[in-house]
């Protein structure tokens, strides 16, 4: 079917339409572009952080399993006589230390309570 | 397939994204086009064609080099046009088969060869009456003068197909134009 040397009323109504881009559009294409690479690289820095985490859990875990087997008796001996040593100084027995405790307890949730809104008002940002 | 389009890609995959502009430069205005005759409205034209430059851009490390990478951009946004343009509602006209098999193909070839102003006018609403496959099928065979291979790559059919569906489309316009 040779439809090249006819149709011209068919070809010249499609060719009537042409539409042009707006002069930016290459621009704010390329900023979408970039904004997609940022995010991309992001989730492969988690990922990969993710995967240190996960190995190191697994290397400490084998170690500490490696340990207790091959020194397991040595280790709780020397635990003890720590522990003992500190309940000897009735430390623990003292409310000062409870309050010692909780003080360190609530310095750490105001902490990451300032990080988590200082990094949500720089996200929105 | 330029072996500017193969430098180009082997650049943005070794990191250098900002090359991805010359894509962008070379390519928008056609795909703008092929996506304004499928889609309606103009602004979603637009959108669209954004929409397909992020998606070339992220499956640019599947592009396998069996086509050339003109029919890649092609066939991916035809088919993100066609997908938007049909969950889009639009009046389109629907035809039995039994309607087209009567119609001598001479009064066919004449009535879309007419190119004065009135029937031009009369084709262009005509075209508006046809659903998304079609108007793909048109834009790509009779604007974008691609051949019916490259239609048939683009589109996902044998060429055989896109014949017979060419033949159909131009017989749906001319039973259109009659009733308008």
């Amino acid at each position: 079917m040779k439809q090249e040397a006819k149709d011209r009323g068919l070809r010249k109504a499609m060719n009537s339409r042409n539409n042009a881009l707006p002069s930016n559009f290459t621009f704010c294409t390329m900023r979408k572009v970039e904004e997609y690479i940022r995010i991309r690289e992001k989730r492969t820095e988690r990922q990969i952080f993710y995967s240190i985490v996960a190995v190191s859990a697994v290397l400490s875990t084998s170690i500490g399993i490696f340990m207790y087997r091959f020194y397991g008796d040595e280790l709780t001996r020397i635990f003890k006589d720590t522990t003992d040593i500190f309940l000897q100084l009735e430390i623990f027995a003292s409310p000062y230390m409870h309050f010692a405790i909780i003080f360190f307890i609530l310095i750490c949730f105001d902490h990451w309570m300032r990080r988590s809104y200082f990094k949500q008002h720089k996200n929105r940002e | 397939m330029k072996r500017d389009d193969i430098h180009i890609i082997q650049e943005i995959l070794c990191g250098k994204s900002e090359q991805f502009e010359h894509i962008l430069n070379r390519y928008g205005g056609q795909i703008f086009n092929l996506i304004a005759h499928i889609v309606p409205c103009k602004e979603d034209a637009e959108e669209l064609t954004q929409d397909v430059f992020i998606k070339v851009f992220r499956q640019l490390s599947s592009f396998k080099k069996e086509s050339s990478f003109s029919t890649w951009i092609y066939r991916i946004a035809t088919n993100t046009a066609i997908s938007a343009a049909r969950k889009r509602k639009h009046d389109t006209l629907h035809l039995d088969d039994a309607v087209y098999s009567n119609i001598p193909d001479e009064i066919i070839d004449e009535a879309l060869d007419n190119d004065s102003e009135e029937q031009l006018q009369r084709l262009s609403d005509a075209i508006e009456m046809l659903n998304a496959d079609e108007r793909a099928l048109i834009t790509l065979y009779y604007m974008n003068e691609k051949p019916v291979a490259e239609v048939a790559s683009i589109l996902g059919l044998t060429a055989s197909n896109v014949k017979i569906k060419l033949h159909r489309t131009r017989k749906k316009l001319y039973l259109i134009l009659n009733d308008l």
